[in-house]
């Protein structure tokens, strides 16, 4: 069955899907500037390279996200229509923001920590930016990291109630005979990928608020290997989930021209099981060089990398190119690019799992190897995907396909000028030339200006293919209102029916009356043992402790909060109306508890009794507020946000200190 | 009031009442445990004083420093090293680079990080102290990581 789209998916799509390659050709243009300053072709001061570095990488992240945000938002609503279109919307203003709040503290403030902001280098600018910029930097990554959020709640919301719950939604009830037929692909896809998203996003934000309040108060101190696992936890987890987003479009648009659909088996969903846990421990491979990392983590992280691999190659790759295989292709544009990006995952992938070997990334990883095999899979994958994604919708909407010259050189440019580009990468870090450095080792420009050349064809390419987008969304443009029936699409042979989807799902309260209610009620109660005053007094002597003690007091509350909204009349009278409340509350209040804890705020109160007692009541009631707020989120959505809720409060614990 | 309207409020009440039992039971059985907790840690504690008070020599001990804290390594420690490490028998909380206390690196591994800067990563500058100065701060750390308050 071929889903046909209604208005709200295609404003959704276009949003998503045009900002997101606005955000990549912009970007993409300050990465050939500054691979030109390294071959000695132009000239930029490292001052703004390192400006320029930081914006191309926080800027494509962003972009590249939005865009398969909503490639995968555009494909799901055909079988889950209780995706809310307001909150999709929400979530694309709170990433514009912060897009808009990166550009203004690196081309004004001068921001050049780095994408990564790894404490303490945005506090130790030697005079070239200043705090405000860094706190800017910080807010706008952490909108960005919002806008996702929003999304992943709204998504896994709408798909577990659509499809019976996690289980259902993921395909495992499916898996263990407790359901006739399994949910389609774009379904698991969007359900692993958003219960991944919530807790990268809680993860992230965890330590840019742990960085605010260091810039708030500069007696906040910070473990700096906490700081970098918390990071890299984010970032890594968060470029990972873009190419996850973008499978889950890939299931639903490649089928449109195989002519056979892309089906649920039991390797698809055994693979996605296996890839939420891969992601969500693969990233320690970005610290294999910090000798203090625990052993056990670079372990797991060995592993997980490795095995990553083997979901992405058998089920997704595999399954894609079989499905393209002896079928009756057809190649338009964007067919030609759904294929190709394929080829960018899997040696992208490659390069990825040889760098993630122990020995070899002692020798790799702080060489150009690594944007070497980042580059692959996210500019010939994802950017290829995103090309294909905007490509379809200008398909749809002008009722004609790119035409055949521009389908058949622009491809190859970007092929030609793509690889060249980045396997001149590749030939760079093996030979040892260091990444993240403005000006490079003496005699080593060739490579740069070979990349340089290379890259020049492939924005031929890129531009040619732009170019044709123009024209076809003038056509488009000018059919608007003409017909709101799309061209018929093609016939896909052996669609097999989808799982029964409820109708009008409505949300399940996260707990029911009974022993599930009595369970939380005297876990709300036993947690008040951080009241008892032995230990309170003993947590006022250290730092971590004390916040240990905080996370113990928002835990009671968040249970309280949950256990008094599931009562059935709360509960029915304010779940369905009260969710973009809700939603609110579950990100703002953790945010606020996190800021909550700095010395300048808590320090005066610490000599009188009642204000004391009070500021810690006050952690109780906001930790209320989140349990309230997150049950009517209904149960899946809700006990992932009160799980990561908690869980920010007790990470803050071990990483901060001072005051 | 009409006869639905009627059976609704039974079935509200019907509610109301299992959740409220729900909600005794669960404040009843948090109770049991946080006195249980309680109990446990006044028995724990009160256990561990008399022990403690049992066994004097054994607290001085503990509080004795090594003898590798005395001398210049720690001083060369704290304006050498301090910004960036956290040495509690130094007195040192700094943040940059690992924690020492829960390192706790042996002579040789101190030897060899003042030598090549850390693991040679360039996070740290190699050769901050040399000879018989560095042998110093390196008796001193590695006798001293993991014993201070």
């Amino acid at each position: 069955m071929v889903p046909q789209t209604s208005g709200q998916q295609r404003t959704v799509g276009w949003l998503f899907g045009v900002t997101g390659l606005a955000l990549f050709t912009l970007m993409a243009l300050l990465g050939v500037a500054m691979r030109l300053e390294q071959g000695d072709l132009i000239s930029i001061s490292p001052e703004w390279f390192y400006r320029l570095m930081t914006l191309h990488a926080a800027g494509m992240l962003a972009g590249a996200l939005a865009s398969m945000m909503g490639g995968l938002w555009l494909v799901v609503r055909s079988v889950v229509p209780s995706l809310n279109f307001g909150r999709a919307i929400a979530s694309f203003a709170a990433i514009v923001t912060g897009v808009v709040l990166v550009l203004v503290a690196v081309l004004i403030g001068g921001f050049a920590a780095g994408w990564t902001f790894l404490y303490p280098l945005p506090f130790h600018s030697s005079g070239m930016w200043s705090t405000w910029s860094t706190v800017t930097f910080l807010v706008g990554m952490a909108l960005v990291g919002v806008g996702f959020v929003i999304y992943c709640i709204d998504v896994l919301k709408a798909t577990t109630e659509t499809y019976g719950g996690l289980g259902g939604a993921l395909g495992v009830t499916w898996l263990r005979g407790r359901a006739p037929i399994p949910p389609p692909p774009q379904v698991i896809a969007a359900t692993a990928v958003s219960l991944q998203g919530i807790i990268a996003g809680a993860v992230g934000t965890t330590i840019i608020v742990a960085l605010l309040d260091h810039a708030i108060d500069g007696q906040v101190t910070i473990d700096a290997l906490w700081a970098k696992n918390l990071t890299y936890f984010f970032g890594h987890t968060i470029a990972n989930l873009i190419i996850y987003l973008a499978a889950g479009m890939v299931y639903v648009l490649l089928p449109l021209y195989a002519g056979r659909q892309w089906k649920t088996s039991k390797p698809l969903v055994i693979g996605w099981l296996g890839t939420i846990t891969f992601v969500l421990t693969a990233y320690s491979h970005h610290l294999y060089m910090d000798f203090v990392q625990p052993g056990a983590a670079q372990l797991v992280s060995l592993v997980a990398s490795s095995a990553a691999a083997i979901p992405v190659a058998v089920v997704t790759i595999y399954t894609g190119m079989m499905l393209v295989w002896g079928s009756r292709y057809r190649w338009t544009l964007t067919s030609v690019l759904l294929y190709l990006g394929f080829a960018g995952w899997a040696i992208g992938g490659m390069g990825a799992v040889i760098d993630s070997l122990i020995p070899v990334n002692f020798r790799l990883h702080n060489t150009l190897w690594v944007p070497a095999h980042f580059h692959n899979y996210l500019m010939m994958g994802i950017g290829l995907w995103m090309l294909a994604f905007v490509s379809y919708m200008l398909e749809r909407a002008s009722g004609r396909t790119a035409r055949k010259r521009v389908t058949l050189l622009a491809p190859v440019a970007l092929i030609v000028g793509g690889y060249g580009f980045i396997f001149s990468w590749y030939v760079s870090g093996a030979l040892g030339i260091p990444r993240r450095w403005a000006v490079h080792p003496p005699g080593t420009q060739d490579y740069s200006i070979v990349a340089s050349i290379f890259a020049i064809v492939f924005l031929l390419g890129f531009f040619a293919v732009l170019a044709e987008f123009i024209s076809m969304g003038r056509q488009a443009w000018r059919r608007r209102g003409l017909a709101t029936t799309p061209s018929a699409p093609p016939q896909i042979a052996g669609a097999s029916p989808e799982a029964d989807i409820a109708s009008s799902p409505s949300p399940q309260p996260m707990v029911k009356a009974g022993f599930g209610l009595i369970t939380i009620v005297a876990m709300a109660v036993a947690a008040m043992f951080v009241f008892f005053p032995p230990i309170s007094d003993a947590s006022e002597l250290n730092v971590k402790y004390h916040h240990l003690v905080h996370a113990f007091q928002f835990f009671t509350g968040a249970m309280l909060g949950v256990a008094a909204a599931s009562s059935p009349s709360f509960f029915n009278r304010f779940a369905p109306r009260w969710t973009n409340a809700a939603l609110a509350i579950v990100i703002v209040v953790p945010v606020a508890m996190l800021l909550y804890m700095i010395p300048a705020i808590y320090s005066g109160l610490v000599d009188n009794d009642f204000l004391h007692a009070s500021y810690h009541l006050f952690v109780v009631f906001l930790g209320l507020l989140t349990g309230l707020g997150a049950a009517l989120l209904g149960r899946v959505a809700g006990w992932t946000i009160l799980a990561t809720a908690v869980g920010m409060a007790l990470m803050f614990a071990p990483g901060v200190s001072g005051g | 009031m009409n006869e639905s309207k009627i059976r609704k409020s039974g079935k509200d009440d019907e509610d109301w009442s299992k959740t409220a039992q729900a909600w005794l039971t669960g404040i009843g059985i948090g109770a049991l445990i946080l006195a249980a907790m309680v109990v446990s840690y006044e028995i724990g504690t009160n256990h561990t004083g008399d022990q403690a008070a049992s066994t004097p020599a054994a607290e001085s001990t503990v509080a004795a420093p090594p003898a590798a804290t005395q001398g210049p390594g720690r001083e060369l420690f704290v304006t050498t090293c301090g910004t960036c490490h956290t040495l509690s028998e130094a007195g040192t909380s700094g943040a940059v680079g690992p924690n020492l206390d829960d390192l706790k690196p042996d002579r040789q591994m101190v030897e060899s990080a003042i030598k090549i800067g850390g693991t040679g990563s360039g996070a740290m500058p190699p050769g901050l102290l040399e000879g018989t100065e560095a042998t110093e701060v390196s008796d001193y750390v590695a006798g001293s990581a993991g014993t201070g308050g």
